[in-house]
């Protein structure tokens, strides 16, 4: 007896069975690990840092490393915050190239980014608002009057502030360890 | 009134019930294995694209992997899963370059039993920096504490190109020790300039990446 071609021989239906439960279970997985937040670098920063308050890293070493991948090609300043009570106010100087300032949603968004220019330094004054009371802008005159060169109105329940410093080596450590120190993020009136 | 002719049933014989109860066990198994070799095949694929990328959610510029949509509000669940899931904190893509390299340029695995010699161009006055991971995202340690160059640590050729080499044993130069790590993994970021940077300048940045050479394995 002649042997049924393989086309014959395949069950079809089966076939479809596998596809449409593959790519369902595809599906399912992917969305429940875009919704599992725990081991997100917001979540693991926030269990372990205070909120609403700057807090200066340790420098990134192999034993001081707070999150996988993290560049230690840089002194950071991290801000889990909430601005579910108070509007958050953020201030800090990025004098020189390299230096940022990221505004981070809990899973891992950049709402706000700003990058120092080579040739002057830039100051930052944003005020983080609740997503439904967001403020369109601060009044000309009022921009005027502060001379800052970012004044900005961000809306964001929580998330996580990062500044970052670039590392130019020991001899550099402690200037640029002083200007950090002096970025703010405080519960405040916008 | 009605009546059942009882007598027309005849019962199978023994043999053509066993082999149906057979079949419908056998469809029964096919179905049940089908369905597990689904499931299996679902999440390991799921699995696979958010820790790996693919086509959908990273390009490959050479041995460097970039995630399109990093940090972005419109990323594809498996930018933002991936993202979720390894903890890494990604300064968007669109103000911010930021590579991941775990082959060299040839295609082989970096392993931190074999040297290399990373060759980048003239960066022209961007901010870039380049870090050497263990295949887990630990820096590696060692007795040097070094574990990046930037554009400010980097001793660059008279040219602005740099070259930055990898490797168990200390060599002059820009060094990177890479101990007894196992795989490893390369992070290039480069920070677009204060004023942005248009598209075809991003796309030509893609083309200028460092070339990463294998020179041999002990």
């Amino acid at each position: 007896m002649k042997p049924k071609p393989l086309w014959q021989r395949i069950d079809w239906r089966l076939m479809l069975i596998f596809v449409l439960v593959a790519a369902i279970v595809h599906l399912v997985e992917t969305f429940l690990a875009v919704n599992d937040q725990r081991g997100a670098a917001y979540a693991r920063l926030a269990r372990a840092l205070p909120h609403n308050t700057m807090t200066i890293a340790n420098l990134v070493t192999p034993e001081h490393q707070p999150l996988p991948f993290l560049a230690p090609d840089a002194r950071y300043a991290f801000c889990p915050f909430e601005t579910s009570d108070a509007p958050m106010r953020v201030r800090a100087l990025l004098p020189d190239l390299g230096w940022t300032i990221g505004i981070y949603a809990p899973d891992g968004t950049n709402v706000y980014f700003a990058a120092a220019s080579a040739d002057r330094e830039t100051t930052i004054d944003l005020s983080i608002v609740p997503a439904d009371d967001r403020f369109l802008g601060l009044p000309a005159e009022k921009l005027g009057q502060t001379g800052l060169d970012n004044e900005q109105t961000i809306a964001a329940p929580k998330g996580l502030i990062v500044v970052r410093a670039p590392d130019k080596g020991a001899p550099y450590r402690a200037q640029a360890e002083s200007i950090l120190a002096k970025a703010t993020c405080v519960p405040g009136r916008v | 009134m009605a009546s059942i002719d009882i007598e027309s049933y005849e019962p199978p014989p023994h043999a053509t019930l066993a082999r149906s109860v057979a079949g419908i066990l056998l469809r029964a198994i096919g179905l049940i294995l089908t369905i597990m070799l689904a499931v299996a095949v679902g999440i390991w694929s799921s699995r696979y694209m958010v820790s790996r990328g693919s086509p959908l959610s990273a390009d490959m510029y050479g041995p460097w992997q970039h995630w399109r949509d990093v940090g972005r509000e419109a990323a594809d669940p498996y930018t933002k899963a991936h993202i979720a899931s390894t903890g890494k904190l990604r300064i968007a893509s669109d103000s911010a370059g930021i590579f991941e390299a775990r082959t060299d340029t040839f295609g082989a695995r970096l392993h931190s039993s074999c040297d290399y010699v990373i060759e980048g161009s003239n960066m022209a006055g961007l901010w870039w920096s380049l870090a050497v991971f263990d295949a887990r995202g630990h820096l590696i340690a060692n007795d040097a504490n070094r574990y990046a160059f930037t554009a400010d640590t980097v001793a660059p050729n008279p040219n602005g190109s740099f070259i930055v080499t990898l490797g168990r044993d200390a060599r002059p130069g820009n060094w990177l020790p890479t101990s007894g790590a196992g795989r490893l993994v390369l992070v290039f970021t480069v920070l677009d300039p204060a004023t942005g940077i248009s598209n075809a300048a991003r796309l030509a940045r893609f083309k200028s990446l460092p070339v990463i050479r294998r020179e041999g394995c002990s």
